[in-house]
């Protein structure tokens, strides 16, 4: 036989997705969607709202205290006469700032941590694995209310507070990830191959290995918007005059039964926003598996 | 003709196991010349080619010696095993679905790789890419460079793995089961291709293969394995006419009647 093979190669095309696989594609791709568009509602009035009354969130005595939602201020206003909507786009601002930079930090160092722990000897995978054991016994508020205790409250440091608890969730997951990509065919063939290690590492291992990682992520922000709100409810966090979601739940507690859009308010603000990341979080889930991802192209 | 591979005594437990995978291997390798090794699953021919690949799981217990161009690679650290891997020892994977990293085109892949080893600028190394994806038989070349593995049949990506093995002109390739994940349509036209371009470069091939058929046609001499040992070697007219052991016969009975890739293509 002569080289049939052109022919035989053009026959051998690619398949069809499967009518089941769209529409999963279909559904998560919708979740990730609607769950963005609640995030991108809290990040326009984060910076849009402010653009219009810079002093608002602040500007005590500014309307008739504890204003019901109206034309005045379109979700009513506190016990000290300040807008409700100007303190949620300023309390939105921060607390998504804080979320995200304690994401990042986390997946950052956690996610080298779990890349070297999983493609280094067995040692050092226990001493990497066994001090962020350590680290993820206390409880999240604990671990995050000591590291405030030691450096102060700020903007910064609550980043830092939140990054420190996530590291050792984000380490396990990329390191489970990537223990699987490390046993696929294809890092070992690059390895016979005689590709480095570095490049074994990051170039084969870590993009295979990051859905998990995003997704995990993605919950996590949602996590660290509740919990720069609990560590802002309790004191800890942002401080006041500064507005915060958790700082305005907290103040307006004692309003809860006479004035409920008090609470209310920032209660909801916190909803939206925490189940736009889940939803996003979930939804990546199916979408960015790469086998998954081609079929929706 | 000398000896590019030389195994000797060689054992493999793996960690956790009572017993060895492979005990007491040994055999050797000509330059230019294709060996098969064949057995059922379980026999330790997958263990052997790691073990000369290299890839054997952490904890593995490794005895005996293998050299190759003189070289011992068996337990050597990475600083000796790199320079030899992709340009001098290569290797063809059973699977070729996951042979490819799902996150990068076909294309990219190739050219890092010859990037790497031949030190081609960007535009020279796509170029040989394209050239190599041709002559694996992958029409429209230079649109396949930027698929991913997963928009290509396995056939089509199998040929993608031989390129990538065997663009580098190695020595020695190792190639275990290459067509046992294909089509029956499409693995002869893939054993024909492979044939071809070992004959071209003078490469020498171990080929690990369940199926003796394959064996018959494509290797000069043969290696049985039977639970980790050696029962047998010989050349191949020797192995199938007169075989020495009874396992090897039932091997043979085991199998519908060696086929020859004439009569395989004919079909």
């Amino acid at each position: 036989m002569t080289l049939e093979t052109g022919a035989s190669a053009v026959d051998e095309a690619a398949g069809v997705p499967s009518r089941a696989s769209l529409r999963s594609t279909f559904a998560s791709r919708a979740e990730v969607v609607a769950g963005g568009a609640l995030v991108l509602c809290a990040v326009l009035i984060a910076v849009i709202v402010p653009l219009i009354d810079p002093a608002a969130a602040t500007a005590v005595g500014a309307s008739v205290p504890l204003a019901p939602p109206g034309s005045d201020n379109l979700l009513g206003s506190d016990q000290l006469g300040r807008d409700q909507l100007a303190r949620i786009a300023v309390g939105y601002g921060i607390s998504l700032t804080i979320a995200v930079g304690a994401v990042l930090l986390a997946v950052v160092i956690g996610g080298l941590l779990g890349l070297l722990a999983a493609t280094a000897n067995s040692v050092i995978d226990g001493v990497i694995m066994r001090v962020l054991d350590v680290v993820m016994a206390f409880p999240a508020l604990l671990l995050s209310i000591v590291v405030v205790a030691l450096f102060g409250a700020g903007t910064e440091v609550l980043m830092l507070a939140i990054g420190i608890v996530f590291i050792p969730i984000i380490a396990r997951v990329t390191r489970a990830a990537a223990l699987e990509t490390f046993q696929q065919p294809y890092v070992e063939a690059a390895i016979a191959r005689g590709a480095r290690r570095g490049r074994v590492i990051f170039r084969h291992v870590a993009p295979n290995s990051l859905g998990p990682v995003v997704v995990q992520a993605s919950i996590l922000i949602a996590v660290a918007i509740m919990l720069e709100a609990s560590l802002s409810f309790v004191g800890l966090g942002v401080q006041p005059p500064t507005p915060s979601l958790g700082l305005m739940l907290s103040t307006g507690r004692d309003f809860m039964v006479s004035d409920p859009w008090i609470v209310g308010v920032p209660a909801i603000a916190i909803l939206v926003v925490v189940l736009g990341f889940t939803l996003i979080g979930d939804g990546l889930q199916t979408w960015l598996d790469p086998k998954k991802r081609a079929v929706a192209r | 003709m000398t000896d590019l591979l030389v195994v000797n005594d060689l054992s493999v437990q793996y960690a956790g196991t009572s017993r060895p995978s492979i005990s007491g291997v040994s055999m050797t390798l000509a330059a230019g010349e294709v060996v098969g090794v064949v057995g059922e699953s379980g026999s330790g021919k997958t263990t052997l080619g790691s073990a000369l690949l290299g890839l054997l799981p952490q904890g593995a217990r490794v005895e005996g010696s293998a050299t190759f161009e003189g070289l011992e690679i068996l337990g050597a650290p990475e600083r000796v095993l790199r320079p030899l891997r992709g340009i001098k020892l290569s290797t063809i994977v059973q699977n070729p679905a996951t042979a490819l990293n799902p996150s990068f085109s076909i294309g990219s892949q190739m050219i890092a790789l010859l990037r790497r080893h031949l030190g081609l600028s960007k535009v020279e190394a796509r170029e040989y890419a394209i050239h190599w994806l041709g002559r694996v038989g992958i029409g429209d070349p230079e649109r396949r460079m930027s698929s991913h593995s997963h928009q290509l049949s396995g056939g089509m990506n199998q040929r993608v793995v031989i390129a990538m093995a065997l663009a580098l002109s190695p020595r020695l390739v190792i190639a275990d089961e290459p067509t046992s994940a294909l089509d029956v349509t499409v693995q002869a036209a893939i054993l024909q291709l492979i044939n071809d371009l070992i004959a071209e470069s003078g490469s020498s091939m171990v080929l690990i293969t369940h199926d003796l058929g394959v064996v018959a046609q494509m290797c000069s001499r043969v290696v049985v394995m039977r639970d980790g040992a050696v029962v047998e070697t010989g050349d191949v007219d020797q192995i199938f006419h007169a075989p020495r052991t009874d396992y090897t016969r039932h091997l043979l009975a085991s199998q519908p009647s060696p086929r020859t890739l004439e009569e395989l293509t004919d079909d």
